[in-house]
């Protein structure tokens, strides 16, 4: 699943609304405060009404509208990014421990690991659906590709399941990241990410 | 009720076991606020040191280990030991005053929440004074990583034991006020008369009494497992502890708002000269807006994938609701009002303005998709900072400057309080927006430090300039208080018109609160009052 | 609104809320025990607090036991929780603070007579 894609378009509908959100308030605050700001003129509140029900449930229908609308949009996008097909185009166990990932390719009979300097390195084929099952060897550590915009706890004893689709070839910038805080190395838990072309991924594979 | 104010009067305790021991709810209130208030100056104080390590890549100031244990205890000082007794601190000063009862019920229970809370503070402190440091596990302490073999000391058993004692406290407070709430309401004050702020209480108390046992159930746990192990061992152990845990840890922070969007109302309808508009539909809302955060608690756990995360974002996405009713009831209340911009009323406004953020921020995070990517990043710090400081302690100072002329009977100085607050707006957004765009540019929270790489060090930078303006906005707010007690301009019974009976009193409050109380027909008598009577 | 005229109802009309949100979370979202558990321990809570709510209010006032000082609360917090930190500290510590709980027992026993 190309969660990149996914993140994007479900940001679409909620940054406007977000952003309308505020800005509305901060008017309604503001321009409230200057317009009805105690002036000679003004001794009294030219209102003493202090009930609309039936403007309020009206109000709160249409709130309920909104919330209905945010989750109708949030749904399938979540049974999008969360579902795994039935056939993966590449298998990776990831493991976390403190403070280093491993990454095992169990059909390539490879594995990645990393150094005290150097964090591990993530290789993986662009376009392809890449299935992780994730687990941890100690304690709660996360699984964060924040260039894919997704991210996984790696509980002990579980394994967590989930499909990434990496785009662009070539080192991610951001690379990867522990998320779930585990401890004294937290901060450096961390690994690269190299996304290859199918052709040069077959090669790295094969390449032992 | 004359009868008992005489021994009362003449039994004046000394000043020093009057201060340990004494049970008059005013006098404890405020005790009680300014012990949070300490706890908070102290959790600042961690937050500043942080900041600082922060504001460029590479360890300057704190090492790795020292970094874990500030952003522990600040998170906890401010949740156990600040927020939650700062926010019953405001019910015990405040509750009976405004239901016109003379006294808390329960007192010594009360009392006792109080000193629990402290001792609490003092034991989970200590744990800086310890072989391996304090607790360096984060305010929730994910099992395992709080278990005894990767986190061994008895730092952390300390904080344990702190959290535990707080918890406690805070229950035993709750109880107090609930039971003066449905005990000691004076005549004619139905549950639908009692104020705005009240209100609030109730359903902050009944949080408290609903959500704070599965804290103490989750410590006692914990406790368990690093002493004798196997508790949380079994297969789900640490699911069962995150469960108990949320279930604590999110309706904690409705506990530390409602009290202060109470007190934000009250400011509101006192200011804007009107009654608190929709008050039926803000008790609804209210109670509605309790249960669903009650509700909620799986939203922290969308990435364990061991959870409905439907459901969670049904809820959590639902509370737009009531907080939407409860911004409208705000808003209306100041159409068509006469304003007066003193200083509770900016601070008042100042919450309904950045909380917003937090606000909407929160319905982002809501949704499991977005959360993915946001969730133990900094875009999560930004928001419920916003939620945390941009609305409840703006609306504790609201409060601060509300009441300070009914407990003290002195006025805080206007000039120094809009400094203050003008110094608050811009150090807060100063120091929490540039955290969204670094949580969404992939900074996890919880790290001592950043690769330089990355392109993090000039909005982080910002970040702590800022941090140092909020720091500076809190001394300005330490001078004011200074400067308004030493000098004093004296406030009378009810400086600001206010609403509710806490005005209809001398400032402060004499012994036993009230020497005849108006007739209670609505829930702002004393607004009836001045209506009925032709200017 | 007549519902939340009185404290117990709108507790417990609160309590019946806990619940339901509760049995959407377990009939529908088919969620683990635990999960239902806690909103229903939550609500059991609530209920009993409604009920013990329904006590009828004492209104004479006046006739309260009105302490203004209480010495032993203090001790009696002290004594839990030194015997609390006496659980990692040591033994010794477990004693002090049950015997500070003791004493503070006592006199709050001692003060709570009447005259």
């Amino acid at each position: 699943m190309d969660t990149r894609h996914e993140f994007g378009d479900l940001t679409h509908t909620y940054l406007p609304i977000a952003v309308a959100v505020v800005v509305v308030v901060l008017l309604l605050v503001v321009g409230f405060a200057l317009r009805y700001r105690a002036r000679p003129g003004r001794p009294a509140p030219s209102s003493r009404r202090s009930e609309a029900p039936r403007l309020e449930i009206a109000y709160v229908l249409a709130l309920t509208a909104v919330a209905a609308f945010l989750l109708t949009r949030t749904f399938p996008v979540e049974g999008k990014v969360d579902r795994v097909v039935a056939h993966p185009g590449l298998e990776v166990h990831a493991i976390a421990g403190k403070w280093r990932w491993r990454f095992d390719y169990p059909a390539q009979h490879r594995s990645q690991v990393g150094t005290e300097t150097a964090p591990t390195t993530l290789v993986v084929p662009t376009g392809a659906t890449v299935r992780f099952t994730l687990t941890s060897v100690d304690v709660i550590h996360a699984m964060w590709i924040p260039g894919e915009r997704i991210k996984r706890d790696a509980f002990p004893g579980r394994i967590a399941t989930f499909d990434v689709v990496f785009g662009s070839p070539g080192f991610s910038r951001y690379g990867g990241e522990c998320s779930e805080f585990c401890g004294l190395g937290h901060t450096d838990m961390r690994f690269s990410i190299r996304v290859l072309a199918p052709a040069q991924f077959r090669a790295w594979a094969g390449s032992r | 009720m004359s009868v008992a104010a005489v021994p009362t009067m003449l039994r004046r305790p000394p000043r020093l076991l009057g201060i340990v021991a004494g049970t008059d709810h005013k006098s404890l209130g405020l005790r009680m606020f300014v012990t949070a208030f300490g706890f908070f100056l102290g959790a600042g104080l961690l937050a500043l040191i942080m900041r600082l390590e922060l504001a460029a890549p590479g360890m300057q100031f704190t090492s790795k280990q020292g970094y874990d244990e500030l952003f522990t205890i600040h998170g906890s000082t401010m949740f156990y030991l600040f927020a939650t007794p700062a926010a019953l601190a405001l019910g015990v000063y405040l509750v009976p005053l405004q239901i016109g009862a003379s006294s808390l019920a329960g007192a010594r229970w009360a009392l006792g929440g109080w000193w629990l809370t402290i001792l609490g503070g003092i034991v989970m402190w200590s744990g800086f004074f310890t072989a391996r440091g304090a607790a360096d596990v984060g305010w929730y302490a994910f099992d395992p990583l709080s278990d005894s073999p990767h986190t061994p000391g008895v730092g952390m058993d300390f904080w344990i034991f702190g959290v535990i004692l707080s918890a406690l406290g805070a229950i035993l407070v709750a109880a107090c006020l609930l039971a003066t709430v449905v005990r000691k309401r004076a005549p004619g004050m139905t549950m639908l008369r009692i104020p705005v702020f009240t209100w609030s209480m109730v359903v902050t108390v009944l949080m408290v009494l609903t959500a704070f046992p599965a804290l103490v159930v989750a410590m006692g746990l914990l406790y368990a497992q690093r002493s004798l192990g196997g508790v949380l061992k079994v297969p789900g152990g640490p699911l069962t502890y995150q469960h108990l845990f949320w279930f604590y840890g999110h309706p904690v922070v409705y506990v530390v708002f409602f009290p202060f969007l109470g007190a934000v109302a009250e400011a509101i309808a006192i200011f804007s000269g009107r009654r608190f508009f929709g008050y039926p539909a803000l008790v609804v809302s209210l109670l509605a807006f309790a249960a669903g955060s009650m509700s909620v608690w799986g939203h922290h756990m969308f990435t364990t994938g061991a959870i409905s995360n439907r459901y969670f974002a049904l809820t959590s996405t639902g509370l737009l609701i009531p907080a939407g009713v409860e911004y409208f009831d705000c808003l209306a209340t100041m159409w068509r009002g006469v304003i007066r911009l003193r200083t509770p009323m900016l601070f008042a406004l100042g919450f309904l303005a950045m909380f917003v953020i937090g606000g909407v921020t929160g319905i982002w995070v809501a949704s499991p998709p977005l959360d993915y990517h946001e969730t133990d990043s900094y875009f999560v710090v930004a928001h419920f900072h916003y939620t945390l400081f941009g609305g409840s302690v703006m609306g504790m100072f609201c409060a601060i400057y509300l009441w300070f002329p009914k407990v003290t009977g002195a006025l805080l100085r206007e000039g120094l309080g809009r400094v203050h607050f003008w110094l608050t707006v811009l150090g807060l957004n100063l120091t929490f927006f540039p955290m969204f765009f670094l949580g969404q540019d992939g900074m996890p929270r919880r790290v001592a430090d950043y690769p330089s790489s990355m392109g993090w060090e000039g909005l982080n930078t910002l970040s702590t300039v800022g941090s140092d303006v909020v720091a500076l906005s809190v001394l300005v707010f330490l001078v004011n208080v200074a400067v308004s007690l030493t000098v004093r301009r004296p406030a009378g019974p009810d400086p600001w018109g206010g609403h509710t009976l806490e005005w209809a009193t001398d400032s402060p409050p004499p012994p036993r609160n009230f020497r005849a109380l108006p007739p209670v027909r609505s829930y702002a008598p004393l607004l009836d009052l001045a209506e009925e009577t032709p200017a | 609104m007549r519902l939340f005229e009185r404290a117990p109802r709108a507790m417990a009309v609160w309590g019946v809320y806990l619940i339901a949100l509760g049995a959407v979370l377990w009939f529908v979202f088919f969620a683990d025990a635990l999960s239902f558990a806690l909103p229903a321990a939550a609500a059991g809570i609530t209920f009993a607090v409604a009920v013990l709510s329904l006590r009828p209010e004492r209104r004479r006032e006046e006739l309260e036991h009105v302490t203004d000082l209480s010495p032993g609360t203090p001790l009696a917090a002290l004594g839990f929780a030194c015997a609390l930190v006496g659980l990692e500290v040591g033994e010794w510590l477990v004693l002090i603070g049950a015997g500070l709980l003791g004493l503070a027992l006592g006199i709050l026993v001692v003060r709570e007579r009447p005259g």
